[in-house]
């Protein structure tokens, strides 16, 4: 076999010398001739309708080059999230009111200067109440995603009632995962340039440049061409960077700077309140097991507390409503997957996005059913494992399954020895129909 | 709003320092490490308009005169954790300062910065107050010493005058059969407020009964406290687990603490009872841990 | 109203106009364009913007910026640069003590300080160097490797 050059070899980071160094350039750390400082002005409540934006006096604090509310954006909707809050705010912290001028204090004594009437509404901030019939509705939509002609994403195998009559035990459990911020020590940050023919230069931290860049588009109404992405050298995201936080706003008002660019670095409390976050999870669990260790069925009722805005829900309930029923072949699975807004900051991707919260709460399920049982903790997931020609919950043949050979590698190298009849198990046994 | 057009003074002595504080009383802030009135200047939580500068004044000092361990109030928060001199005859306030926050936070805080912020929570204040110390005022029109357990009014809140600069701390040292510790619950490792924290300060006879003892408890009440009762109930008893007993019992009645993001008040209160007979029993030397 | 602050940056005297009202991060950062240190909280908690101070690690960040009159400050740029590296940097470099590297301007004052006062840390010693320094990328493990095999490297020297 010949020597490979990178195959097999430990390579140093080629931006390492350039951390160390402190010679990397952040988008924070950018400084462009003209450039202008971003502040906005935020919501302080959870929920209310907006009455009125004055913004007069905001425009004539020296310095100030640009102040701009919804009216000044091209097209306002980025699927169901304004740019800029028109009718109401959803969020406490939700932007209303964007400025740009010579320097961060200028622009902050502007957006002192902004009066924004609101009138204040009961927010709703627990899920279930939101799912309650008679719960103010936070979208003319409803509290509900909606997911194809129902308020749930459903996931429906074989018939689980049948399932629990036949089994020995029943197991429930209700988990619930905490909301996370990522807290990246780089905060939101960006810089727009709209030059003279038009094309607006975004230097961004963001991880979905080009989701961003199509949307952005949308924003300004441009071709996608108009709009050129520089990123790429990020300080920390974690998936709190995939959504948009500060290049829309920025790409609008460097439409009204004459050319200047506009920079604006989020505070840390910015951060903490406004940012996307991870999603609470709460999962109610029913499960049927027969007194040899299987999982026969599986019923999981799983509400994501989904903010104000659709943002990436559908994308986790979907992507959650698969997983967890886990890695296990249960020939009855009944899922219900929710999405339910409330008056709260946006959730989205965050380290796993979405299977953080089913994985947490699938594999203590499988503790509980071993306790229960009295079955060793490796045993029960051997007993559970799915193998080559099983179906997942949403119906797919699964090939090329690993969890046996990975279970085993992982106890060989804990020094675990596991009984004989584990060691000899492979995925691709043919299992003796139940 | 920020301010912008903040006027700002560093004199190089004293009684240049009074002058300046004495003319402008409370139109200008004191500033000395500045992790609270510099951070809060950051945050927009306070923006004053004149900022008078303690670092030129001579005011780094940690020494003994007159029978008292004496401290400039710009003596900054790693130094005395290092001092050898508070390690032996001030421990509580050695370990209380030299753990504070983090090293960066460390070499700029100051134990007079820590005193003039009054938060009930003040890791060194719970230390200096366990350890009985007093401060030095001085202003243009002349001087007076405040026992620390006299100088809160309330969370924030000092008697401190305008015009008043704390200049030096005072700490009687403990000698033979005396000793100081201090222990603090947070809910981390480093850079953490305080959920509880107390100091003791015990001097034993030969006969091992409590000549006096000092009892401070921190983020336990709108101002640090001085378990008062809890003190008088050791005093002039044999020191034994008993007595330690009794008096940290009556130290939970002494606190008013609440429920709040860093922890609740009925933890506070069982932390006060356990952390009280820990550091009584580690200040009056008596062996093995609780 | 601005002053004149005159300080030694880096071993070289400066001097700059600025507003009494800033601190010794913005000072750097948005007047002398030093980027090094780094914005990441304004309160002293995250330690990204850690420089030296005469030769100490402090929050730059909870520096008014008119107290470094006549006095040293250094940062990342004073310890070591892509031609001369300090033996710290090139440790960073071998042992992936950065990921994203916003953490580690801090990192690096925050361990040189370290180095320089204990030239042969324990991991404990380490730990509590670098404990007002938060990663969230790294989980530290590989920050506390690169300084241990510095003070190694520098010690063989």
């Amino acid at each position: 076999m010949s020597e490979y050059k990178y195959v097999g070899k430990r390579l140093p980071r080629y931006d390492g010398m350039q951390h160390a160094t402190a010679s990397t350039r952040f988008v924070g750390d950018i400084k462009l001739p003209g450039m202008l400082y971003v502040k906005s002005w935020r919501s302080p409540v959870p929920s209310a309708r907006i009455r009125n934006i004055d913004i007069s006096k905001a425009q004539r604090v020296a310095g100030v080059a640009a102040v701009i509310t919804h009216k000044d954006v091209p097209n306002n909707l980025v699927s169901d999230f304004p740019v800029l809050a028109e009718h109401e705010v959803r969020f406490m912290g939700q932007d209303v009111v964007a400025v740009a001028a010579v320097d961060e204090d200028t622009a902050m004594e502007a957006i002192e200067q902004v009066r924004v009437d609101l009138e204040e509404r009961e927010p709703v901030l627990d899920p279930f109440k939101a799912m309650e019939p008679d719960s103010p509705q936070i979208r003319p939509e409803g509290n509900f995603l909606i997911v194809g002609n129902k308020n749930h994403q459903p996931v429906r195998k074989g018939d689980v009632e049948a399932g629990f009559a036949q089994a020995d035990h029943i197991i429930e459990s209700y988990f619930r995962t905490a909301a996370h911020e990522h807290a990246p020590i780089e905060t939101q940050v960006g810089i727009a340039q709209t030059d003279a023919m038009g094309r607006t230069h975004i230097w961004t931290v963001s991880q979905a440049v080009f989701f961003n860049q199509g949307d952005i588009a949308g924003v300004l109404g441009v071709p996608q061409s108009k709009v050129h992405m520089i990123g790429g050298v990020v300080g920390g995201g974690f998936g709190g960077k995939n959504n948009l936080h500060v290049d829309h706003i920025n790409a609008v008002l460097s439409l009204y700077t004459n050319g200047r660019p506009v920079k604006w670095v989020w505070t840390r409390e910015e951060e903490m309140i406004a940012s996307t976050h991870r999603g609470v999870a709460h999962f109610f669990f029913k499960d049927g097991v027969t007194k040899d260790g299987r999982i026969i069925a599986r019923k999981v009722k799983n509400v994501r507390d989904a903010g104000a805005y659709a943002q990436t829900n559908a994308y986790v309930i979907m992507k959650q409503s698969g997983a967890v029923a886990g890695p296990h072949p249960i020939p009855n699975v009944w899922i219900d997957s929710y999405a339910v807004f409330t008056n709260k900051r946006p959730v989205s991707s965050m380290r796993g996005f979405g299977m953080y919260q089913t994985s947490f709460a699938s594999e203590v399920q499988i503790e509980r059913i071993a306790k229960e049982l009295g079955i060793d903790s490796w045993r029960i997931r051997f007993i559970n494992a799915v193998h080559d020609g099983d179906r997942s919950a949403t119906g797919t043949e699964l090939l090329a399954c690993s969890m046996i050979e990975t279970m085993q590698l992982a106890a060989e190298r804990a020094g675990i020895v596991l009984d004989e009849d584990m060691r000899a198990m492979r995925s691709s046994d043919k299992r003796e129909e139940a | 709003m920020p301010q912008k057009d903040v006027e700002y003074f560093a004199p190089k002595t004293l009684e240049e320092a009074l002058q300046i504080a004495g003319e402008y009383g409370p139109d200008i802030s004191i500033l000395a490490g500045g992790t609270d009135l510099v951070r809060d200047m950051n945050l927009n939580f306070a923006n004053p308009k004149k900022v008078l500068w303690i670092g030129n004044l001579g005011l780094e000092y940690i020494k003994e005169r007159d029978g008292y361990i004496v401290i400039g109030a710009a003596t900054r928060m790693q130094t005395a954790g290092d001092s050898e001199l508070l390690k032996k005859k001030a421990a509580a306030l050695a370990r209380a300062a030299g753990k504070l926050a983090s090293p960066p936070v460390r070499y700029l805080a100051t134990l007079g910065g820590n005193i003039c912020t009054a938060s009930p929570a003040g890791d060194t204040v719970n230390a200096m107050l366990g350890l009985g110390a007093e401060v030095l005022l001085r202003s243009a029109k002349g001087e007076r010493v405040v026992p620390l357990a006299e100088f809160f009014t309330g969370p924030g809140e000092t008697v401190i005058k305008p015009g008043e600069i704390l200049v030096e701390i005072r700490i009687k040292p403990t000698g033979e059969n005396e000793g100081s510790a201090y222990v603090k619950m947070g809910r981390r490792k480093a850079l953490t407020l305080a959920v509880l924290n107390v100091t003791s300060r015990v001097k034993l006879d030969k006969q091992g009964n409590c000549e006096a003892a000092h009892i401070a408890i921190g983020a336990a009440a709108p101002t640090p406290v001085r378990a008062v009762k809890a003190e008088a109930a050791l005093v002039g008893k044999p020191f034994t687990d008993t007595t330690i007993e009794e008096a940290a019992k009556i130290a939970v009645t002494e606190i008013s603490p609440i429920d709040d993001v860093h922890g609740t008040a009925w933890y506070r209160r069982k932390l006060t009872h356990v952390f009280v007979k820990r550091t009584l029993r580690e200040a009056g030397g008596l062996n093995g841990a609780e | 109203m601005n002053y004149t602050i005159s300080f030694t940056l880096n071993g070289t005297p400066v001097q700059v106009e600025a507003p009494a009202h800033i601190n010794l991060l913005t000072l750097l950062r948005e007047h002398l364009d030093v980027v090094s240190p780094k914005f990441g909280c304004a309160q002293g908690n995250c330690g990204a913007c850690t420089v030296h101070l005469d030769g100490e690690p402090v929050n730059s960040c909870l520096v008014l910026a008119m107290t470094v009159e006549g006095r040293e400050v250094t940062t990342v740029e004073g310890i070591g640069t892509l031609r001369e590296p300090h033996p710290l940097q090139v440790a960073f470099y071998e042992n992936y003590g950065a990921q994203c590297g916003y953490c580690t301007p801090g990192m690096i004052m925050s361990s040189v300080a370290l180095l320089q006062k204990n030239p042969n840390p324990t991991r404990d010693d380490v730990v509590n160097a670098i404990v007002g320094n938060v990663c969230r990328c790294t989980g530290y493990h590989k920050i506390v490797a690169s300084v241990l095999a510095a003070a190694e490297q520098m010690k063989t020297k």
